[in-house]
């Protein structure tokens, strides 16, 4: 029984490859070249496996991308390797790698928060 | 006994089907990169901040000023998205606080099963990128990444960028640390994406900041630049140039997106490459146009990019170059345009293995070094073998058993019949011994055995000579396969037996079924065919 069930499935894996490459011929179709990978049913890589893979914002990209947002900064930026760190060690400490900055845009003063590792900002009106 | 046969016949099969599914990463690539993107939520989180609508659109939508957008344009319409999905949002079983406790694994396996109880599975096959709300933490893996829920366009296309085997950017600047888990000069090319989040973004209208684009060494490495757009500097014999580059972000100006500058006779993967830049579209974010230029070379045998600055100050790009044989000098930006003047001396460099001759000054035929050195101790010999007094052929007759050398038309050295002779053999041979630039291919050099299929300007896969002669035969053959008149697939439907190669995308050259799958086939083996990884 297992013996032929096996068997099936090998003749029916083997006839749909081959109805595949019938139709193939028949008319064309879009298929493009895909690139995958093999995801693991189960993650259990390796901590080396995962990458931060991205680097930190330094204060004077920040410093263009705040002025493009209209943001006039009115403390200088500035960010540390410690306040990178914490974004990565988020479980064990507060989010103090934040960086509170006072800007003024539009003619208005108030305070931003920026993530010092995606430059995201946060408004603190 | 025989169970065992079929049962061996059917792990063979799912072997085959699993490197089938599993082999195609790599590059050169043009084709789709279908990801699953997961949106997942605690037990006790609130209401998410954007729907699936929302990173359908950032992610996969064209037209949108996300993503796919950004890929397109910097890929030049290689690459695309297609069969990607957005899927959530899915509710863990852990709230917040403990996803925080989890490890890095946990966290994606919380999210791939709240998805699986949702009645969603990954595709074998797919990348995988996974989005919470709120955020916890941020990393990425050999075809995966776990983002936040306020991710911008810059960061997925930084991903993106790993999922297709892009590596980070470097600077040459030594003193340069981003991170302390970052190399010596690691995300400090703020002009290419692959830098992020230290890069020269600019503001989309909806998804925060995208871009810039790719320096030209990653676009080159990933096969999308036309071979005629590309210049292989001294590769025709030139010393010296004037060049006009076309911005790399603007391919409809004319003019060279990408220059190469060997200099390194021992590594053909080790060159300068020089590249234009205009500050708009996903460069806007630069302060001004740029030229800039880089040094490829390979790191534990990987190529990498380094862009050079200048020291000190305000380590800008630097805009003129004097190292290793090679001037550098940017004229002027205009527009869409650059010119720069290049001068190199590597046409007079010898191929690895040989050596200049120097018999006499200015002699560059390339010898093997122990020519070389008998050249030297002839030299060394000369006065020693010339008739005392001289003789028939002036003062520079030779004693009995040697005569004139004849390396230069005025060499006059005194030699044995030998080595006269190897100096013969040395200049006829001249030629193929120099000028290694002939030889400097970039990043989608060819193993031993291979050549480019060239089934268009920007097809770099490696195929048997054979084919790339079919290929050819095929594309000249290209009116005669199509049906006379269109038919259901519009202009270019296929006579009865023939089907659409599709060697990349839009490649709707008629060919039968065997050479379609022999396309699908070369385009799987990409990488393995390459000469460098």
């Amino acid at each position: 029984m297992f013996r032929s069930s096996v068997r099936l499935a090998v003749l029916l894996a083997l006839c749909g490859v081959a109805q595949a490459q019938t139709n193939t011929l028949a008319q064309p179709i879009h298929l493009h070249d895909t690139l995958q990978v093999v995801q693991p049913a189960v993650f259990n890589l390796a901590s080396d496996q995962f990458e931060n893979r991205i680097g930190m914002i330094s204060p004077e990209v920040m410093q263009r991308k705040l002025l493009l947002l209209g943001y006039q900064p009115l403390t200088p930026v500035v960010f540390t390797q410690k306040m990178a760190l914490g974004k990565f060690q988020l479980t064990k400490v507060a989010p103090s790698y934040l960086q509170t900055l006072q800007v003024q845009k539009d003619g208005l003063k108030f305070s931003i928060e920026i993530d010092p590792f995606t430059g995201l900002i946060k408004e603190l009106k | 006994m025989r169970e065992g046969f079929w049962l061996r016949r059917l792990a063979a099969l799912l072997a085959a089907l699993a490197a089938l599914l599993g082999t195609a990463e790599g590059r050169p690539f043009r084709g789709s990169v279908p990801w699953s993107v997961l949106l997942c939520q605690f037990s006790d989180s609130a209401a998410p901040r954007h729907d699936l609508a929302y990173y359908r659109d950032m992610l996969f939508n064209s037209g949108t000023g996300g993503v796919t957008d950004f890929w397109n344009a910097v890929s030049y319409g290689s690459l695309n998205f297609n069969g990607s999905e957005v899927r959530g949002w899915f509710r863990e079983t852990v709230t917040l606080a403990q996803s925080q406790a989890q490890d890095r694994n946990g966290r994606v396996n919380s999210c791939v099963n709240a998805a699986r109880a949702g009645g969603y599975n990954v595709p074998s096959g797919n990348h995988l990128a996974i989005i919470t709300d709120p955020d916890v933490d941020l990393f990425g893996w050999n075809g995966g990444a776990f983002l936040p829920w306020n991710l911008d366009v810059g960061a997925f296309g930084h991903e993106g960028g790993h999922g297709i085997g892009l590596n980070h950017s470097f600077s040459d600047d030594p003193t340069y640390r981003n991170i302390d888990w970052a190399a010596i000069g690691e995300y400090d090319d703020p002009w290419d994406v692959m830098s992020y989040a230290n890069v020269w973004g600019t503001p989309t209208a909806r998804f925060g900041f995208g871009g810039p684009g790719l320096n030209a060494f990653h676009v080159d490495r990933m096969g999308w630049l036309p071979r005629g757009r590309i210049m292989t500097f001294g590769a025709d014999g030139s010393t010296s140039a004037t060049v006009t580059l076309a911005a790399l972000n603007h391919p409809e100006a004319s003019g060279m997106l990408l220059v190469r500058l060997p200099f390194d006779p021992a590594d053909p993967f080790h060159y300068y490459t020089v590249e234009y830049r205009r500050n708009d579209g996903w460069d806007a974010g630069f302060a001004a146009s740029i030229v800039l230029l880089h040094e490829i070379k390979a790191r534990d045998g990987v190529s990498y990019s380094y862009l050079l600055r200048t020291r000190g100050g305000d380590r800008a790009p630097v805009q003129s170059l004097n190292a290793n044989g090679i001037t550098v000098q940017v004229l002027g930006t205009s527009g869409n345009s650059a010119t720069v003047r290049i001068t190199s001396n590597y046409v007079q460099r010898c191929l690895q293995g040989y050596v200049w001759r120097e018999a006499a000054p200015g002699d560059l035929v390339c010898v093997t070094p122990q020519v070389r050195q008998q050249a030297r101790d002839d030299n060394a010999q000369a006065n020693n073998r010339r008739q005392p007094g001289g003789g028939a052929y002036g003062p520079d007759t030779c004693r009995q058993g040697f005569v004139w050398r004849e390396a230069t038309p005025a060499d006059h050295v005194c030699v044995t019949g030998q080595v006269r002779q190897q100096a013969r053999d040395d200049n006829a041979r001249a030629a193929e011994r120099n000028n290694p630039a002939r030889f400097v291919y970039g990043p989608n050099t060819c193993k031993q055995g291979y050549v480019w299929r060239e089934a268009d300007q920007r097809d770099w896969v490696c195929v048997t000579g054979q084919i790339r002669q079919q290929t050819a035969n095929e594309n000249a053959q290209a009116n005669n396969t199509r049906q006379p008149g269109g038919g259901a697939y519009g202009p270019d439907t296929c006579r009865q037996g023939y089907v659409w190669r599709e060697a990349f995308p839009g490649d709707h050259v008629c060919v039968t079924g065997q050479s379609r799958q022999q396309a699908r086939d070369d385009n799987a083996q990409a990488q393995n065919r390459l000469a460098s990884p």
